[in-house]
């Protein structure tokens, strides 16, 4: 384990107040600057939504992309898998190559949501949003099918079955001492990235907000995961902390 | 600090593969190769299973350098 770089106390109360005046400065001009030019915000929201609707079903090209990529890194972990069985230093190759495909496919799997709400362009219509949103879930589900089987060929032991709604869970409960920190250690890190943005998406939606050019929901409905997200952090250490008292 | 190891070394000695020896100590092969590679340190209760399946004492398996020990 990495030893944590000792700083002086008084450096981080430095530290921290520079960064809160920063941060206090930035958004005091951010709003500033948005409510004295609330005409130019709006049309430049009005040529943002533009921007964005124009693609159209474009919008699923990033997915699908990230999808044929997943599938390449899968067909090369496939051909070494019958090795990897056999050869433990060819072993750790394949499992990598496996991982970075499942990372694209569930990467592609947020790009089609974001793109299923961003593809309802006129000159285009639904259907080829729907089409294409169809097709990439469909092979999204099939590659992370076949990512699991070829990981469960190479460790047996692994349990669960992806159209399984319980499948995290048992995944979960196979995974030995090692593979259950690498997950402690992913979540730890996932945590401390959205704890960090949920605050900043907050202030802008606020600021946004202020001027009417987004509704207040969207203030909420950020606040809101922002909450659940505390809200589970904490009750589960809280849980786990009277389990163990 | 990464503690070192002849967990290679014996294992190829007994003649087990990382599925063999994982599947006796309860770990996954994953593990066993991040083990041997110094990847990850087990925790007490995986090394003293180790070093039950080739008979040796724990340190025998496991050990600090001299320079990691100063």
């Amino acid at each position: 384990m990495r030893a944590a770089k000792k700083k002086s106390p008084a450096r981080i109360y430095v530290t921290f107040a520079v960064v809160l005046i920063v941060c206090g400065f930035i958004g005091g001009i951010a709003g500033y600057a948005t409510l004295s030019n609330e005409f130019s915000v709006r049309n430049l929201g009005q040529w943002v939504n533009q921007i964005l609707s124009s693609p159209g079903p474009w919008w699923f090209v990033p997915g699908l992309l990230m999808l044929a990529a997943s599938t390449w890194l899968y067909i090369r972990s496939k051909r070494l898998l019958p090795q990897a069985m056999v050869d433990d230093e060819v072993f750790p190759r394949v499992n990598l190559l496996l991982g970075q495909s499942m990372f694209l496919t569930n990467l592609s799997m947020v790009f089609i949501f974001v793109a299923m709400a961003l593809s309802y362009a006129a000159s285009w219509g639904v259907s080829w949003s729907i089409l294409l949103l169809l097709i990439q879930l469909v092979w999204v589900m099939a590659m992370q099918a076949r990512i699991v089987s070829a990981t469960k060929q190479l460790s047996p032991e692994k349990q669960g079955n992806i159209f399984d709604f319980k499948f995290q869970h048992d995944w979960y409960q196979s995974c030995d001492e090692a593979e259950r920190q690498q997950i402690g250690q992913c979540s730890y890190r996932a945590f401390k990235i959205t704890s960090m943005i949920y605050p900043i998406v907050l202030a802008v939606l606020a600021i946004l907000s202020i001027i009417d050019l987004i509704a207040p929901a969207y203030s909420l409905l950020v606040g809101l995961l922002w909450l659940v997200q505390q809200f589970v952090y904490n009750y589960t250490s809280l849980k786990l902390d009277k389990a163990r008292s | 600090m990464p503690l070192q190891n002849r967990l290679k070394e014996f294992r190829a000695a007994q003649g087990i593969n990382q599925q063999e020896l994982g599947t006796l100590v309860g770990a996954s092969r994953q593990t066993i190769s991040l083990i041997e590679r110094g990847d990850y340190n087990p925790s007490i209760t995986l090394a003293l299973r180790i070093a039950q399946v080739f008979h040796r004492p724990v340190e025998d398996v496991f050990y600090l350098t001299e320079e990691e020990l100063s």
